[in-house]
């Protein structure tokens, strides 16, 4: 997501909460939403922030701010990614929190939002360094997370090796009878650790369905269309690899490095070869020319898939874009103004909130393994992760058609409407 | 390069390891959130305490080529 200048830093994270805010208000209006359950949503359950001391490598002593907004839990634990980064702080926790409220609801998942981590930029750590202040973090939320409770996950520079931390780190503090029920205090971890297979895939096959879904919903054969892919990251990769196997050409593929385009096509596997031996970069590939990173989004296609940076589909570009359908791999890749101007041209648009949610349901396949002892095949993970996503696809379909509404717009009320259903049977203590 | 990533702090980018030739955006400044990212920490995974034992065999990275 593009956010404000470092100076503008307060509008920053207003904004981004703004955001969240706004798209909250907008199918809350639409439903018509219950006055007193909007009060409940609008504001977060719980807000931790620590301070804790870490012993650096220089014998030194410095004092970290650590976060967790637990937004809501009226449909199960809270959910949500721990990030290490120097933006982090409340208001941008609470914005995600939020957010993940809404993703957690629209998957139809027993899972509530959360979301936080620490402010600190970890280039300037050593991994030693990092190790003791995510298990010195761990040891300060102390019972605040928990399998059943609250559940992390990996997020903007936390990965699998911070999540195998945070576990042994969580797990020492309980009883020794205790330890082996608490595997599920954090998903994303490692294999080894009591991960799940395919949970590395489980975005990028995500997003592959949801484009699938539609085209069988459109009455389209996806094969031989043509898409372009920004970002050969996990999710651009994977999702490009499941459009080839289903017939679909890659014509054009952006990454960090460049722009490549080839209108007969551009074989995904030898191009991830090709950029594993070239240090990540696809620049030099030999089958495809490189262009001028601009004309990316006005290329010639049916499917776009924007998997990589937020607001990367504006005012400037979307007029341009020729694709029928653009499928939102990345979170926020496209910007207000430009969905507008899309929409009113009949681009149709897989929001992120329903295209990306793959990462989430693969998190909760790796939960329930956990609390039930069990560990799934390659195969049946990803059985259930289409069926899970199918139903949420269907969901916002048929939502979008009743209402008259976008998609986005469906599927934000569909997430809302099942927060409310919660509360409307359970009702308030006292 | 430490001076680029402290033009950038405020954005993911000051600790992306592509900052020096990413070409998705011009403006660094402001970005939050990018799935091309790679970690500070991706590549760092070496374990400090523990090491693997020289002659295991590296598990067997199952295939997923014929998913449909």
């Amino acid at each position: 997501m593009v956010t404000e200048a470092p100076k503008q830093k307060v509008q920053l994270k207003q904004g981004m909460l703004d955001n969240v805010m706004r798209q909250f208000s907008n199918a809350a209006a639409i439903i018509g939403l219950n006055s007193n359950i909007r009060k409940i949503l609008e504001v977060t359950n719980n807000e931790i922030l620590v301070h804790f001391p870490v012993r650096m490598d220089n014998g030194e002593v410095e004092i970290f701010t650590g976060y967790r907004v637990q937004h809501n839990n009226a449909l199960g634990p809270y959910k949500g990614g721990l990030r290490y980064h120097p933006t982090v702080d409340i208001d941008a926790a609470r914005a995600l929190a939020m957010w993940m409220t809404w993703k957690t609801s629209l998957a139809g998942l027993p899972y509530g939002g959360a979301k936080g981590g620490i402010q600190l930029d970890p280039s300037k750590y050593s991994q030693a360094e990092l190790e003791r202040i995510t298990r010195r973090f761990t040891y300060a939320l102390g019972d605040n997370i928990g399998p059943e409770l609250d559940i992390p996950a990996p997020d903007v520079n936390t990965n699998s090796q911070t999540m195998a931390w945070i576990l042994d780190t969580y797990m020492s503090t309980k009883s020794p009878a205790e330890r082996s029920t608490n595997t599920h205090v954090v998903t994303g971890k490692p294999i080894g650790a009591g991960g799940s297979e395919g949970r590395d895939r489980a975005t990028g096959y995500g997003v592959f369905l949801t484009i699938k879904f539609w085209a069988e919903h459109k009455g389209v054969d996806l094969k031989g269309k043509k898409f372009i892919v920004q970002g050969f990251g996990n999710v651009g990769y994977w999702t490009a690899h499941f459009l080839e196997n289903e017939g679909a050409i890659m014509v054009a593929v952006q990454d960090a490095y460049g722009t490549l385009h080839n209108n007969q096509g551009i074989p995904v596997e030898k191009l991830l070869e090709y950029a594993k031996a070239n240090k990540g970069s696809i620049l030099g590939f030999a089958g495809a020319q490189s262009i001028d990173n601009k004309e990316f989004f006005a290329l010639d296609c049916d499917i776009c898939v924007p998997a990589a940076l937020g607001n990367q589909i504006t005012i400037e570009n979307a007029s341009k874009i020729k694709a029928v359908l653009i499928a939102e791999g990345a979170n926020g890749p496209t910007d207000v103004e430009a969905e507008e101007v899309l929409l009113q041209r009949g681009v149709e648009i897989l929001p992120d909130i329903l295209c990306n949610s793959g990462g989430v349901i693969g998190s909760y396949f790796e939960w329930l393994q956990n609390r039930s002892g069990e560990i799934w095949q390659l195969e049946e993970v990803m059985t259930k992760l289409e069926k899970k996503l199918r139903e949420s696809f269907n969901k916002v379909m048929e939502t979008s058609q009743k209402r008259g509404v976008d998609k986005r717009a469906a599927a934000f009320i569909i997430a809302i409407e099942r927060l409310e259903d919660a509360y409307v049977q359970r009702g308030i203590f006292p | 390069m430490e001076q680029v990533r402290k033009k950038y702090k405020w954005s993911i980018c000051s600790t992306c390891t592509f900052l020096s030739f990413c070409e998705l955006t011009k403006d660094k400044s402001n970005i939050s959130s990018c799935s091309e990212y790679i970690h500070y920490m991706d590549g760092h995974t070496k374990m400090s305490l523990f090491e693997r034992s020289q002659n295991k065999v590296p598990r067997a990275k199952k295939e997923f080529n014929n998913w449909f």
